[in-house]
């Protein structure tokens, strides 16, 4: 259900602390130039472990100091997606500017400003700093980088994030569930591709291994995907490939494996696919031995896919009663 | 790279027949029929992201099937989804029928006959997807081909937007990028279709088509070994050979043509495989469940119309020069043939 703020509804001397009392959950000072009829608005709602708010207000600056960080108890990134106005942001040395449908990341553990000038309405996005660090690992050193949306990966998360809020309240919990982790997929898939030249330059390693893994994850269905196959499909040698997946802690054939067992094990979440027999999903994406499978599978979680899925569809069933 | 067509590139008198070329070549192949004049006007710009085909294109009214011989021919394994970015699209597949308007978009199956009748010029974009990729997000396609999804539900909003988006930058995205972009429209449209279908899909999706689902699913994991008999494979589904048959008889084959169809396809990819060039044809073969050569040596010509030898030799000298190979299909080996197979 949205939650909905806005100081319309109220005395035109009050509106700016009591857009402070709303705001005070995540300390920081907030000041504006419109003084105490500061008009804003904010339209906030889940979406599985995402926290989605769109916001339309006055000229008004937000400042957040380690005396804040320290009083918080959230670390949750944020992303901030300018619609129309311009956000000015600054964190230590760095300056980010989002306009446009541009956006910016934000880490809040670090002291920051942002300056937002204009009819500014915007979308902000809080991410659980562990969903997006597993995606995404240097998250942290992109933050306060501006993200301008003419890119082509750019501009569709921009507008992706912009068809978002008025849509959220429709969607059922565990579907919701399913399309925070997609967003958080995009959202890394948006910032690894095109925050790499201004953000730090990647090295061709790096570079190598992401190709590697997009490789691989365009193929795992198809069960003679071996790794000869996925490094020819990268254009590198098998051992190149074994020697960057290493560091990882994997071996190609291992995060081939992983990779198989985390998409099945997703498709045995998914209360949609409960007709789908366990042999049906692990062939579908590669493998082509279910005792091997279900070995597997155990070993890396625990569980049989079985009792896996029993216990998913407990808790799917929780969360839609809740 | 996108590729664009026109018939505005052709003589005006050629237009019709120059326009089913390109579109076969965007698409499947089909029967096309033009509804107006004798002037036909149609572009197309075909590319991709990664193994995710996306062709944009926009054309004056017309209609569009796909016969049981085209299929016959199994020049495709595809499933396409199509978007529809203006006018209006009437599609037919498995006995059912829907329209297709505005922001809506539907799945077909290029593996049964389908009927597209677009009574106005229309644009729209077309996604060919791999059915493997499309079938592990969401098991078989059961009931969700030919039905129109509607952007009024929310995920399905989200999801035709975001493939209309994609179509706009298909030119701006490649390689690595390319790939998680196709893979990410690939989970948004299969989370669009289950929130779509979801219960209804499930209570409308046949006994039957989950049974033959299964029935390939054992096939496929059988393919290795050369004595499993149609018999054993019934069994582990918990059918008779006799149903397994009526079930696969609905795509023209039966349980040992199947068997035979997809071993000789799965050596034909281990032949196309430049990994595995080192391998022998004979070994390649008897892994895929063949116990005689000369006898896989037959099938194999007769199916994709030349040696293996030669397919390996096509595939490699296609690979150098970077030409598009494809090799003739003949129609599949009739039923009065089954009882030689395997």
């Amino acid at each position: 259900m949205a939650v909905v703020f806005s100081t319309r509804d109220v005395d035109p001397r009050e509106r700016l602390s009591y857009w402070r009392d709303i705001m005070s959950v995540h300390p920081h000072d907030f000041t504006s130039s419109a003084g105490a009829a500061f008009l804003g608005s904010v339209r906030s709602e889940t979406m599985g472990d995402l926290f989605v708010s769109e916001f339309a207000c006055d000229p008004c600056e937000v400042r957040r100091s380690e005396a804040h960080i320290s009083s918080s108890d959230s670390d949750d990134f944020l992303l901030c997606v300018q619609l129309s106005g311009r956000g000015r942001f600054k964190q230590g040395d760095r300056e980010a500017v989002a306009e446009n449908g541009g956006f910016v990341l934000v880490d809040p553990r670090h002291p920051f400003a942002v300056s937002f000038e204009g009819d500014t309405r915007s979308i902000r996005v809080a991410l659980p700093r562990q969903a997006l660090e597993t995606r995404l690992t240097d998250a942290a050193a992109l933050s306060a980088r501006s993200m301008d949306a003419g890119g082509p990966l750019a501009g569709l998360l921009s507008s992706y994030l912009a068809m978002l809020p008025a849509r959220i309240d429709g969607i059922d919990p565990v579907t919701a569930t399913q399309l925070a982790a997609q967003t958080l997929d995009l959202v890394a898939l948006a910032f690894s591709l095109e925050a790499g030249h201004s953000a730090r330059l990647s090295s061709r390693r790096e570079v190598a291994l992401y190709r590697l893994k997009a490789m691989i994850e365009a193929r795992l269905c198809d069960p003679a995907l071996k790794p000869a196959v996925a490094a020819g499909a990268a254009g590198i040698s098998v051992r190149y490939a074994n020697d960057l997946l290493w560091q990882e802690g994997y071996s190609i054939e291992r995060y081939i494996l992983h990779r198989r067992l985390e998409r099945a094990r997703r498709t045995l979440e998914d209360p949609a696919q409960a007709r789908r027999s366990i042999g049906e999903i692990a062939f579908a994406w590669g493998f082509s031995d279910l005792s091997h499978f279900v070995r597997r599978f155990r070993a890396a979680y625990g569980l049989t896919p079985g009792d896996y899925r029993r216990r998913a569809s407990e808790r799917a069933l929780e969360l839609a009663s809740s | 790279m996108a590729v664009t067509y026109s018939t505005s590139d052709a003589h005006p008198r050629d237009s019709i027949s120059y326009w089913l070329e390109v579109a076969t070549k965007a698409f499947v192949r089909h029967d096309f029929k033009a509804l107006g004049g004798p002037t036909y006007r149609g572009d197309i710009k075909a590319g991709a992201l990664d193994a995710l085909g996306v062709s944009s294109f926009e054309c004056d009214s017309c209609e569009v099937s796909r016969s049981a011989s085209d299929i016959a021919r199994a020049d495709s394994d595809d499933v396409l989804l199509v978007l529809q970015l203006s006018g209006i699209g009437h599609f037919g597949q498995d006995g059912r029928q829907d329209v297709n308007r505005r922001g809506n978009f539907v799945l077909i199956d290029t593996r049964r006959p389908f009927t597209i009748r677009f009574p106005e010029r229309i644009r729209s974009v077309t996604f060919k997807i791999d059915r493997p990729a499309i079938e592990a997000r969401l098991g078989g396609l059961g009931a969700m081909t030919a039905r129109s999804i509607k952007p009024e539900g929310p995920v399905a909003g989200l999801a035709s937007g975001f493939l209309s988006m994609l179509a706009a930058r298909v030119d701006l995205v490649a390689g690595a990028a390319a790939s998680r972009l196709a893979d990410q429209a690939l989970d948004l449209v299969a989370l669009a279709a289950t929130a779509e279908f979801g219960q209804s899909g499930l209570a409308l999706s046949s006994a039957r088509s989950v049974t033959l689902l299964r029935l390939k699913t054992v096939i496929e994991a059988h393919l290795r070994e050369p004595d499993v008999r149609p018999t054993a494979i019934a069994a582990e589904v918990g059918i008779s050979v006799r149903y397994a048959n009526a079930l696969l008889s609905q795509e023209d084959s039966s349980v040992e043509r199947y068997l035979l169809q997809r071993r000789l396809e799965r050596c034909r990819q281990a032949l196309d495989d430049p990994a595995q060039a080192h391998r022998m044809i004979g070994e390649i073969a008897f892994s895929w469940g063949f116990s005689d050569l000369s006898h896989f040596g037959r099938r194999f010509r007769g199916v994709y119309g030349m040696t293996a030898g030669d397919y390996r030799r096509r595939s490699q000298e296609a690979r150098q020069t970077g030409e598009h190979f494809s090799a003739h299909k003949s129609d599949f080996p009739g039923p009065q043939d089954a009882d030689r197979i395997v």
